[in-house]
C-alpha cells in the first residue's frame, strides 16, 4: 500500500499533535493554525479533519479506513469503539506503543525490513492484525537488536499501555487483551469518524 | 458480574444512555416486515418505514403494558442534543397480545438518520392498570426514565435495540454501499 510521505509539520500545524506521524511538535508562534482554525466549523469540515487525524496518525490509505470502517460497523459492539481497537492492533502500532519505534512510520520500516518476529515467525506486513497472547520480538541479530535498544531504552514505560507487556532486556513484547477506549494514544472523538463515512452530503 | 458485561444492551451502552439496569421478566417480539429485531442488529431506514409488529408476552389479558420507542442518538451520535427523540408511544397493550391492540398515543415516525449510525430502543414497561398517558408536546428530548417515573411504570420489563444507518450516501466514492 501506498503511504504518506510528504511533509509531517504541515498536518500537525492542521490538525494537531500527531504522535504516531512524527515527535515534533509546531512552533507556538505560528498563526497558520489560528488562520486554519478560526471561525465557524462547519458540520463535515468537523468530521473530515477528525478521519484526517486518524488517518495520518495511523499511516493508513483512504481505502484502508474504509475498509476498517467497514468492519467495524459489522461487529454488535459499538462501530467507532471497534474501529480503534482494529487500528491499534495493527503491529506497526503495537511496535510503536512498545516503544521500540519512535514513530509508527519507523515500526513500519522495522516490519517492512523483516526485522520483527510474530510468534517466532517474520511478519513482514504492519497491517498485520495482533491477538492477545501474542508475543512480538526482534529477529536473533545484533543489526536487528541494535535498530531496537535506543528506543527502548529511551522510552518511559509509565507511558505502556495496560494491554502491552514488555521484557526491555529480551526485547521482546506481549499482547495481553484487546486493549480498552481510555487507553488509545491519540486525543480523537471516534464517533465523528463514523458519522463522516456515514455522511449525507 | 460477567453476564452483565455481555449483556448486548450494556454492550450497546442503551442501559445508561436510556434506561437504568433492570431484569427482563416479558417476552418482545418485534417484527419489521419478515425481518425480527435482535440487540445490534442493522436495519435500513426502508425496512422500517412502516410501524413494525410487535408481540408483548405475559400471562394474562389483564395485565397491561406501555411500549415506548426512541433514538437516543439524534440528530447524530456524536452530539446527541435531542437525546431522545421519541418515534412511538403505545399504552395500554393487554398481555399475550400485540401493540396494534394498544391505545396509540404518539403515532409511528419512521427513523431518517442523517448523520451516523442511530441505535433507535424498543422499551416495555407493565402498567399498574389501565390508566390515562398523556401525549408529549413534542418528540424531542424526550426522557424515558422521566416518562416511567411520571406514571409510575417502574423498570422496564424488556427492550430491544437495532441498529440504523442512512442508505447509500452521496458524496464520495464508496467501495461499499
Amino acid at each position: 500500500m501506498s503511504r504518506y510521505r510528504g511533509p509531517r509539520l504541515k498536518k500537525i500545524r492542521r490538525l494537531g499533535a500527531l504522535p504516531g506521524l512524527t515527535r515534533k511538535t509546531p512552533k507556538s508562534g505560528s498563526n497558520l493554525k489560528k488562520k486554519f482554525n478560526s471561525g465557524k466549523k462547519e458540520q463535515y469540515r468537523i468530521r473530515l479533519q477528525e478521519k484526517q487525524k486518524l488517518r495520518f496518525h495511523y499511516g493508513l490509505t483512504e481505502r484502508q479506513l474504509l475498509r476498517y470502517v467497514h468492519i467495524a460497523g459489522k461487529a454488535k459492539r459499538s462501530t467507532g469503539q471497534v474501529l480503534l481497537q482494529l487500528l491499534e492492533m495493527r503491529l506497526d502500532n503495537i511496535l510503536f506503543r512498545l516503544g521500540m519505534a519512535s514513530t509508527i512510520p519507523g515500526a513500519r520500516q522495522l516490519v517492512n525490513h523483516r526485522h520483527i518476529l510474530v510468534n517466532g515467525r517474520i511478519v513482514n506486513i504492519p497491517s498485520f492484525r495482533c491477538k492477545p497472547r501474542d508475543i512480538i520480538t526482534t529477529k536473533d541479530n545484533q543489526r536487528s537488536k541494535g535498530l531496537v535498544q535506543n528506543y527502548i531504552a529511551s522510552s518511559d514505560p509509565g507511558k505502556l499501555p495496560s494491554h502491552l507487556t514488555i521484557d526491555t532486556l529480551e526485547y521482546k513484547g506481549l499482547v495481553n487483551k484487546i486493549l480498552d477506549r481510555k487507553w488509545v494514544g491519540l486525543k480523537i472523538n471516534e464517533l465523528l469518524v463514523v458519522e463522516y463515512y456515514s455522511r449525507q452530503t | 458480574m460477567a453476564g452483565r458485561d455481555r449483556d448486548p444492551l450494556v454492550v450497546g451502552r442503551v442501559v445508561g444512555d436510556v434506561l437504568d439496569p433492570f431484569v427482563r421478566t416479558t417476552n418482545l417480539r418485534v417484527t419489521f416486515g419478515n425481518r425480527a429485531v435482535s440487540n445490534g442488529c442493522e436495519l435500513k431506514p426502508s425496512m422500517v418505514a412502516q410501524q413494525p409488529r410487535v408481540e408483548v408476552g405475559g400471562n394474562e389479558m389483564r395485565t397491561f403494558y406501555t411500549l415506548v420507542m426512541v433514538d437516543p442518538d439524534a440528530p447524530s451520535p456524536s452530539d446527541p442534543n435531542l437525546r431522545e427523540y421519541l418515534h412511538w408511544l403505545v399504552t395500554d397493550i393487554p398481555g399475550t397480545t400485540g401493540a396494534s391492540f394498544g391505545q396509540e398515543v404518539m403515532c409511528y415516525e419512521s427513523p431518517r438518520p442523517t448523520m451516523g449510525i442511530h441505535r433507535f430502543v424498543l422499551v416495555l414497561f407493565q402498567q399498574l392498570g389501565r390508566q390515562t398517558v398523556y401525549a408529549p408536546g413534542w418528540r424531542q428530548n424526550f426522557n424515558t426514565r422521566d416518562f416511567a417515573e411520571l406514571y409510575n411504570l417502574g423498570q422496564p420489563v424488556a427492550a430491544v435495540y437495532f441498529n440504523c444507518q442512512r442508505e447509500a450516501g452521496s458524496g464520495g466514492r464508496r467501495m461499499y454501499n
